[in-house]
């Protein structure tokens, strides 16, 4: 029986929002371009470990971290150099099998939540930097974090040999002789450290990478990781070099797009503090990419839909004060009474663009409805070049100052859908429920079950039928 | 997190007021700026920020409901408390409360809180009257209803020859409290001035239609008013006076609970302030602003900062909270917020309101630690 798993992306949390205040803080990259940054510190920004390796307001790596799967919460681990708790027996072998091949030093296997299938592409001298890293440069946490429990039968870490067979790239990245080197590093980067195919492409049943759609677009429980091939429908095909960059390097490009939840953080712990020759090799290679077109965008791009619209003077005066406690309230109010203090009635954002526009936004135009329901209930909270981007949550934490329930966030998101961005994309209470509960579970855990209940019945009826028929 | 930027008008006043040795500085109102806080955003400008703001980025008291609940307390809606009641070991017992079909419900505990800030905490206390407690709960002092403050307020109404602007940032974001001590206090009360940030349109607005105007000539008022007017508050400090006083009325209201009945006089040492110190020095500031127009408010108005009522003292002979503003006659009994506040000073005092609230709890915890 093959147990599978997600990978860490599918887990992100979507409150992962608070992890931001003191992991900038411990963030590892001191320099602002990564120029002056020493090589294992560096590699281990490219790869972004600390974003899963640390919990909210817990100590840099020392694990903990929970991610709720389609089947089960996974916790990452302490991978200080504490000799007790963490990574500190390891040898470099012992840490590039882990890293590169997904298996622990006591032989048991890592479940694909740690982008091992990735990371398999990095270079030995990559890796020996990181090794280093990791032994010197981070604290010791002499703590244990909780430890991941699937249910059974994913729970069974050696079934992830068969998955890996089938699975895993076993060999480091291989130039390619046709292409130029500045975008050689960028495929490099793409597929290895920073490992984009991780959240932005499509998973089989299998939960594994789909390479013919690579980048096409992953689901992420709450969250949706975009399509980001060179797809001028489907993707970011019409986007200028400069805007591929700009929107690594800062989160956010006013009239096209933002950065939240995994993103964000990535962009956060990672892609802002790339130096300048490697974010120019990341872009040449986002812009090489093969175009994959998903048939439920039609013709339209995500990135240029919607007008400025304001239903206020509609709105304004016909219902009396406390409105949210009307089961009849209209999306339009609900946007008028929670929307436009911030995004501006004409849902036009701020001059400076601090609070974006919400048309020409590819979270409403996208049609895929996840992010915009997501981005409603749990917010977002990126610090970059020491600024920070924050919208509040409305119910995604039962801790918000406001309380959206389902009905009004499926109100909400219809209206803002169909004011502001792609008409007609479907929203139902029930699909807001799920986002807010860390999105689809996997029928996998069901089916595993029940074939296995199948098969213990065959092995059942095989052995009532081998002892009757040698009894006699 | 740094202070909000002043807007234009807010500058140009500190830069007048500096003149005249007034040091107009920015407010606290625990309103997150530049950085969220807590899970609220920092301010963007509304202009809106009472009663609520409409973002949350200024804490107010409902944002602490979900997180109540989060932790499983229990929120009782439409429940109007009418009675404590305490037992023979002094300790407040339950709290009685009436819902909308006047059906009587209790409530038990070991540390109970009245947050019902300066008038229904004392009004409260003198319902409960029984044979244990002849005068209300917690009040063998006979201090409960008495010494009850506001910050008598003055304002004057100005218009400028030169455009100010209000209505950039918060709606009140800076204040003058250096006028608020000094020797003359001896005297007469200290005061604090400030001016108000609100947008003036909607008042300019009103203000021109009034005049009859229309088309071109409309817009061009509506726009000068709301450039050219302003409004200067001075709040003064009010003394704590045994008969400034809340009592029982005889007159009940719907669920046959007696009204409160308030006495109430600003006092001689807050009304020798206006005539010889805050409102020579508002026309001397409104004259440094360029006002061509003042009017002056004829009679003191409400600063809705209710305060008294349970002062905090540690003589239980003459106050009726400690410190931690427990109850000095029941330990259980906690009633902080305004009513606990011994003095007024002229400074706005829902902060304080807040700190006393949240030394309070600090002590409730420790109690239960203890128990």
């Amino acid at each position: 029986m093959l147990r599978v798993t997600q990978t860490r992306q599918a887990f992100r949390l979507s409150f992962l929002a608070a992890l931001a205040g003191p992991i900038l803080l411990c963030s590892p990259a001191s320099a602002e371009d990564g120029s002056n940054t020493d090589p294992g510190t560096y590699i281990a920004v490219t790869s972004d470990c600390v974003a899963c390796h640390t919990a909210p307001g817990g100590k840099p790596f020392a694990g903990g971290l929970a991610m709720k799967t389609p089947l089960g919460t996974m916790y990452s681990t302490n991978i200080t150099p504490s000799k007790t708790y963490g990574i500190g027996e390891y040898s470099e072998a012992d840490f590039s099998r882990a890293v590169r091949k997904g298996i622990r030093k006591d032989g048991s296997n890592l479940y694909p939540a740690m982008p091992y299938t990735a990371y398999s592409y990095m270079t030995d001298q990559d890796i020996h930097d990181l090794y280093l890293y990791f032994m010197k440069s981070v604290q010791p946490v002499e703590s244990t974090p909780p430890k991941t429990a699937l249910p059974f039968p994913m729970n069974i870490r050696s079934s992830m040999m068969f998955w890996n067979i089938l699975f895993r790239n076993d060999t480091t990245y291989q130039p390619d002789p046709s292409r130029s080197a500045e975008w050689n590093r960028g495929a490099y980067l793409a597929q290895g450290p920073a490992h984009c195919g991780t959240c932005h492409t499509p998973r089989g049943f299998l939960m594994q990478e789909e390479a013919s759609k690579a980048l096409g677009g992953g689901s992420l429980g709450s969250w949706y990781a975009p399509n980001i091939t060179s797809d001028k429908i489907s993707g970011i095909g019409n986007w200028s070099q400069d805007e591929i960059k700009t929107y690594l390097k800062s989160g956010h490009i006013d009239g096209l797009a933002q950065a939240a939840s995994g993103m964000g953080e990535a962009v956060e712990h990672s892609f802002q503090h790339l130096t300048e020759a490697d974010l120019n090799a990341l872009t040449i290679y986002l812009a090489s990419t093969q175009p994959v077109r998903d048939p439920a965008d039609g013709n339209l791009s995500r990135f240029a839909l919607g007008q400025p619209v304001s239903s206020a003077g509609r709105v304004r005066g016909n219902q009396p004060i406390r409105s949210e406690d009307n089961p009849d309230i209209s999306g339009a109010e609900l946007f008028t009474g929670n929307c436009a203090s911030c995004h501006n009635y004409q849902a036009q954002g701020s001059h400076d663009g601090y609070y974006p526009s919400l048309w020409h936004n590819s979270v409403t135009g996208a049609s895929n409805p996840d992010n915009l329901i997501a981005t409603i209930l749990f917010g977002v909270d990126r610090h970059v070049a020491g600024a920070q981007a924050f919208m509040p949550g409305f119910g995604g934490k039962k801790t918000d100052a406001v309380q959206l329930n389902d009905e009004e966030i499926a109100k909400l998101t219809k209206y803002v859908f169909d004011t502001y961005g792609r008409p007609q994309v479907s929203v139902s209470p029930a699909q807001v429920a799920t986002i807010r509960h860390g999105g689809s579970k996997s029928p996998l855990l069901v089916l595993s079950r029940i074939g296995m209940a199948g098969g213990a019945i065959l092995i059942a009826l095989g052995c009532f039928w081998f002892l009757r028929t040698f009894r006699k | 997190m740094g202070p909000i930027p002043f807007g234009p008008g807010e500058q140009r006043l500190t830069d007048v007021a500096a003149t005249l040795g007034m040091q107009n500085l920015p407010a606290p109102q625990a309103r997150n700026s530049g950085v969220s806080f807590d899970g609220r955003p920092p301010c963007c400008g509304n202009n809106n920020c009472f009663p609520v703001c409409p973002i949350a980025a200024k804490y107010d008291a409902a944002t602490a409901l979900p997180r109540i609940e989060a932790k499983g307390g229990r929120i009782i809606t439409n429940a109007v408390a009418y009675r404590v009641e305490t037992n023979a070991q002094k300790k407040v017992e339950a709290v009685h409360y009436y819902d909308p079909n006047r059906a009587s419900h209790a409530v038990s505990g070991k540390i109970f809180v009245l947050a019902c800030n300066g008038i229904e905490t004392p009004k409260l206390l003198l319902l409960s009257t029984d044979d244990k407690n002849p005068r209300g709960v917690a009040n063998s002092s006979d201090q409960v209803g008495r010494n009850m403050m506001d910050q008598p307020k003055l304002i004057a109404d100005i218009e400028m020859s030169e455009p100010l602007w209000t209505g950039v940032g918060p709606v009140q974001s800076s204040s003058i409290m250096n006028t608020s001590q000094g020797d003359f206090r001896r005297e007469y009360a200290g005061a604090m001035f400030r001016m108000e940030n609100m947008a003036r349109s909607t008042l300019g607005g009103l203000a021109a239609l009034e005049k009859g105007l229309y088309g071109k000539a409309l817009d061009q008022e509506i726009r000068r008013l709301s450039a050219c007017t302003a409004r200067l508050t001075v709040e003064h400090e009010p003394l704590p006076l045994p008969f400034n006083r809340l009592t029982l009325s005889d007159k009940k209201d719907w669920l046959g609970l007696n009204r409160p009945r308030i006495y109430y006089d600003v006092g001689d040492y807050v009304r020798r302030s206006a005539e010889n110190y805050t409102v020579p020095l508002l026309k001397k500031l409104a004259t440094a602003l360029g006002a061509t127009d003042i009017k002056i408010s004829p009679e003191f108005l409400h600063s809705d900062h209710i305060m008294g009522g349970t002062i905090m003292g540690n003589d239980p002979s003459d106050s009726v909270v400690d410190a931690d503003c427990r109850a000095h006659d029941h330990d259980n009994l906690f009633l902080p917020g305004g009513a606990a506040m011994t003095t007024g000073g002229s400074g706005n005092s829902t902060i304080t309101m807040a700190a006393l609230a949240l030394k309070a709890a600090d002590a409730i915890v420790g109690q239960l630690n203890h128990a």
